[in-house]
């Protein structure tokens, strides 16, 4: 076989050749070798470096392969683009008939070269396309992170692909522990059935959802929560993902209970308040209708006097007591005013009623013996939690009428003479009550015929209206009364009262109003 | 006549960091955002001009991207004068693995000179803060000179190549 024929069998499998010797020349035996590489230019020697500068750097391993200290040297997968790109191995080896020199052999493996590229390349791409995903992964995890909220994410068969720090620690489990399992596996206390009933619902529909629900995590903690889910379409998750965010309203739950049960007790507390109320009432009720029957309703008929009164209790009890007693051809009057109301008030009104009449006959002649024997039974026989004001009286006949009387602390008498002139009577005095051996002051006081002479309670002088200013107690209330004056007691008295009424105008009455008269005939 | 110095420079680092496209950009003058993955070895002559005088050719080796699975062939780092170290500046990782790239290039050729290029410096806003990030990683390699470049916009390009050769020539003086 000729030398020519040769080449040309080996070039068909990609096999080139030249011989190299002792000065680094490159001898072009093979013709095809020049095609090869393209240079079909240079001559049939050249300096093997020019042709293969990829060898510039390894001419003592070449000069061990040309000196046989080495067997061969080879170079695996050098590119060139001549018409295209080729790709071959290039090998240096020993010459066996020479000591001198040594064979190149150049190796195309292009074909192969440019499989193992496509190969590379897809490798390639797909590598960075993963990285570009984990980077992106790696930044929706820090974005989630910052979320103070649990969220997870889940696929369209409810198992978890993902989920922040903040779910991990309010569920209990690791993200890993997490990914694709179901809630219904995670939380078996769940209602599972409504919770799978809510992504099948937003499945189907689309959109958002948000529910109250109840979780128990993997530490047994329970927690009240509010799920917000929505959903987008995602082919690599079974068709949708569900994103979720929970809120703990565990503790707005625990205030929600507690305010429960405090309206409860407070309901039960009202409930026993309305009944005390309700005894209460009754209890006052009970009362007032006592004080009622206390007071005088009739009062003594005489030939000298006319007597009238006007009482406008107020709803609840008040301590307001007077009496006008025969005694012999006198006329006792008494007019108190005790300090308080309620039940209380009543019973203590119920003991001076009681006192006050034990010792008319004995003190009767007397009205500042009488007010101050009044004030040594009272002290003696009850604690002085409640002192009154009191006027004792006399209306006596001898020589014309005489009016004598003690104060002990009570709004003064008013006279009023027929003539039109009108007075106060009296002193203020001490009211009753505080003090044992308590002196009052006595005095007297000429009636005449037509003469009006009137007792009364603070009721009437502490009066006040919208323009929060009172009747008072001395000129004003002289004037006042003088504004009552008619021609009859009862005239006079329904004037006056109804003065009181108008002068209070939309003001509510704050006081029992007590008015008592006497007209010498 | 021939140049006064002939040196071998291999271009390594992480694949898709931009090694073919800087030797494009600097033998060529161009460039293509079409990514094509080297394979082997692409061994490209250029000439250079030191000093407005003295001439050198530089062999710049592109050689196949590498990563933890595939690493370079130690042949291909044989006889080399310099390393030039290529990271995608857009790339953490890439950036990370400069100092195994260190190792295994001075395991074969301990007196390498090392560069080291921060590529696509276009995609960020400012270049010169990742370099002052990770300037510990250069200075703890011994890199002798380190740079943000991009091959796209030829930012840096020339001027890497030309300080490498004033380096090397400096070297041999």
């Amino acid at each position: 076989m000729t030398k020519s024929a040769i080449d040309i069998i080996i070039g068909r499998f990609g096999i080139y050749y030249g011989v190299l010797n002792s000065s680094m020349i490159l001898a072009f035996t093979d013709k095809n070798l020049q095609t090869y590489l393209g240079l079909g230019d240079c001559g049939d020697n050249e300096y093997l470096t020019e042709i293969f500068p990829e060898l510039f750097g390894f001419e003592t391993d070449i000069d061990d392969v040309i000196y046989k200290r080495r067997d061969h040297f080879s170079l695996n997968t050098i590119n060139r683009t001549v018409d295209s790109e080729i790709f071959f191995n290039l090998h240096i080896f020993s010459d066996p008939e020479n000591d001198d020199s040594a064979l190149i052999i150049v190796e195309d493996v292009t074909q192969g070269s440019l499989s193992l590229r496509m190969v590379q390349q897809r490798k390639n791409e797909m590598t960075l396309k993963n990285n570009e995903l984990i980077r992106r992964e790696e930044f929706v995890t820090t974005l989630l992170n910052t979320i103070p909220d649990p969220v997870f994410y889940k696929d369209s068969s409810g198992r978890y692909i993902g989920c922040n720090r903040e779910f991990e620690l309010f569920t209990g489990f690791s993200r890993d522990e997490l990914s694709g399992k179901c809630s219904r596996v995670l939380f078996s206390e769940i209602n599972e059935d409504s919770y799978d009933r809510h992504d099948r619902v937003l499945i189907a529909k689309g959109g958002a959802i948000h529910y109250e629900t109840e979780i128990i995590n993997n530490n047994g903690e329970k927690y009240y929560v509010i799920i917000n889910k929505s959903v987008f379409p995602d082919s690599d998750y079974g068709g949708a993902v569900i994103v979720g965010v929970i809120t703990d309203i565990t503790g707005r739950k625990k205030m929600e209970e507690e305010l429960k049960n405090t309206t409860s007790m407070l309901e039960i507390s009202r409930g026993n308040l309305r009944d005390q109320i309700y005894i209460m009432e009754k209890n006052l009720l009970i009362a007032r209708n006592a004080v009622d029957a206390l007071l005088q309703k009739d009062f003594p008929v005489t030939e000298l006097f006319h007597i009238s009164c006007r009482y406008l209790p107020l709803a609840q009890i008040g301590g307001d007591f007077y009496s006008v007693i025969k005694n012999g051809s006198d006329l006792n009057i008494f007019i108190c005013d005790i300090s308080g109301h309620g039940v209380a008030a009543a019973l203590f009104l119920s003991l001076i009623k009681y006192f006050s009449e034990s010792i008319i006959n004995e003190y009767g002649d007397s009205p500042v013996r009488y007010l101050e024997e009044l004030n040594h039974i009272y002290l003696s026989k009850i604690i002085p939690s409640y002192y009154f004001t009191a006027i004792a009286g006399k209306l006596s006949f001898d020589d014309g009428i005489k009016f004598t009387f003690s104060n002990g602390g009570h709004p003064h008498p008013i006279l009023m003479k027929r003539n039109g002139e009108i007075k106060l009577l009296g002193d203020d005095g001490t009211v009753v009550g505080i003090f044992e051996n308590q002196k009052f002051s006595e005095f007297s006081s000429v009636i005449e015929r037509g003469d009006m002479l009137f007792f009364y309670t603070d009721g009437i002088p502490e009066t006040h209206n919208s323009a929060d200013s009172i009747i008072g107690f001395d000129g004003s209330l002289l004037e006042f009364f003088s504004k009552g004056r008619r021609d009859t007691l009862e005239d006079t008295m329904d004037a006056i009262i109804s003065q009181v009424i108008d002068f209070r105008g939309e003001i509510k009455q704050e006081d029992d109003i007590l008015l008592l008269g006497f007209i010498a005939k | 006549m021939g140049s006064d110095f002939k040196w071998k420079i291999v271009m390594v680092g992480e694949f898709a960091v931009g090694k073919t496209s800087l030797v494009r950009r600097f033998v060529n003058d161009e460039f293509s955002d079409s990514y094509l993955t080297t394979i082997g070895v692409k061994v490209t002559k250029k000439e250079t001009v030191i000093n407005d005088k003295i001439s050198a050719d530089l062999l710049l080796w592109d050689i196949a991207g590498s990563d933890k699975f595939s690493q370079i062939s130690p042949e291909y780092i044989k006889g080399a004068s310099a390393g030039i170290i290529v990271a995608d500046i857009t790339r953490k990782n890439t950036i990370e693995t400069i100092s195994a790239h260190v190792e295994l290039i001075k395991s074969v050729n301990p007196g390498i000179v090392i560069f080291a290029a921060l590529n696509k410096s276009d995609l960020v806003e400012n270049p010169q803060d990742s370099l002052k990030l990770y300037e510990s990683i250069f200075k703890n390699n011994d890199i002798k000179h380190f740079s943000a470049t991009s091959a796209k916009s030829g930012e840096n390009v020339e001027n890497l190549f030309n300080k490498l050769s004033t380096f090397l020539y400096e070297e041999v003086q």
